[in-house]
């Protein structure tokens, strides 16, 4: 019977573990210093970047928003400064209902999406969370460096709205006088009755018409 | 060197669309869109460069899983454009150039393509069987 040695089977594993990590430092070292990672925004990252990353940012904002505190509604005060908000700062890369991005956000890798159907895959407090920190290795701001803290929330009403807004609705909007709140989405709509948003506003400037341009 | 993430994009391009040729293989013939002109990689590459998937589920086009749009899978067997317009190459290539003139008012936006480009998109949404 042959003795047993463990010391030299643990020996040559440890050899084989520090030789495995300085071949895999040598390899990360040369994609680092040498540029074998393509930097380009020209070919959009590969199935498992793209994966990796993404996967990264939706766990990554699940954490930070866990234990955020979040409104339970929001008001159509809220809902229309977060359109102002939005017209001005994110719909030429985030675009609209039926309103495109600027043309040139296809050479933005990855590619900023349309939203609106954002608040139906995060939670007010997921969403509070990548519009105030932003999403790093992307072209998505900070908005908490150049917003306050009320503004990013007004933002968030807005995105919690969008599903509820057609093309006629969000070009309607842009019509209103920005200094009034005369946003009224209509008691019966679809709107208030799926948010739960009080009808603060009296004037039916405009009203939600269920997608139909220039319906209601 | 740079040319190894293109050779792996292709393979991955070809495993996304054997994959799903080989997952369904429904009774019936496909319409064929034989003499169509369009590159189907291509427009595959376009698809993910315009966000299509941010409103749309397209088989073989990374995240994208939208909830916005109708699902366009197996668009090639497809029967209706929009709910509005026969699925014909060039009724296709139509709504894609100009989804509010078709349609004014939906929710598609009116993406600056040319001809080129929607052909295409087209030939790839006519890989999804």
């Amino acid at each position: 019977m042959v003795p047993i040695r463990p010391w030299r089977a643990l020996a040559w594993m440890a050899a084989g573990a520090l030789l495995t990590l300085v071949a895999m430092g040598a390899v990360g070292l040369l994609v680092v210093e040498d540029g074998l990672f393509s930097a380009s925004a020209v070919t959009p990252h590969g199935a498992f970047l793209g994966w990796a990353t993404h996967t990264t940012m939706i766990h990554s904002v699940a954490r930070s928003a866990r234990d955020a505190p979040a409104p339970r509604r929001f008001s159509q005060a809220q809902v229309a400064q977060g359109f102002r908000l939005y017209d001005r700062h994110c719909a030429m890369c985030h675009g609209g209902p039926g309103l495109p991005r600027e043309s040139w956000t296809r050479g933005l890798s990855p590619t900023p999406p349309y939203l609106l159907d954002a608040a139906r895959r995060w939670t007010p407090a997921q969403l509070k969370v990548i519009v105030a920190d932003g999403v790093k290795m992307t072209a998505m701001p900070a908005w908490s460096l150049t917003l306050g803290e009320a503004e990013t929330w007004d933002l968030v009403a807005f995105l919690e709205a969008l599903p509820y807004l057609s093309a006629a609705d969000y070009q309607a909007m842009r019509r209103i006088s920005p200094y009034r709140c005369s946003i009224s989405f209509g008691q019966a709509g679809a709107f208030c009755r799926n948010t739960g948003i009080p009808p603060e506003c009296d004037i039916g400037r405009w009203r939600y018409n269920g997608g139909v341009p220039g319906g209601a | 060197m740079r040319r190894r993430p293109a050779t792996l994009g292709r393979l991955a391009t070809a495993l996304a669309l054997a994959l799903p040729a080989a997952a369904c293989s429904a009774s019936g013939p496909t319409p064929k869109w034989a003499d169509f002109g369009g590159d189907a990689s291509r427009g595959q590459v376009t698809i993910g460069r315009l966000g299509c998937g941010s409103c749309h589920e397209i088989p073989g086009v990374p995240d994208a899983h939208g909830l916005t749009g109708p699902p366009l899978t197996r668009f090639a067997r497809r029967t209706m454009v929009a709910g509005l317009l026969p699925n014909t190459p060039a009724n296709l290539v139509r709504w894609l150039r100009d989804p509010q003139g078709v349609l004014p008012g939906n929710a598609m936006p009116q993406a600056d393509l040319s001809e080129a480009q929607a052909r295409d998109i087209a030939a790839y949404l006519y890989t999804l069987d």
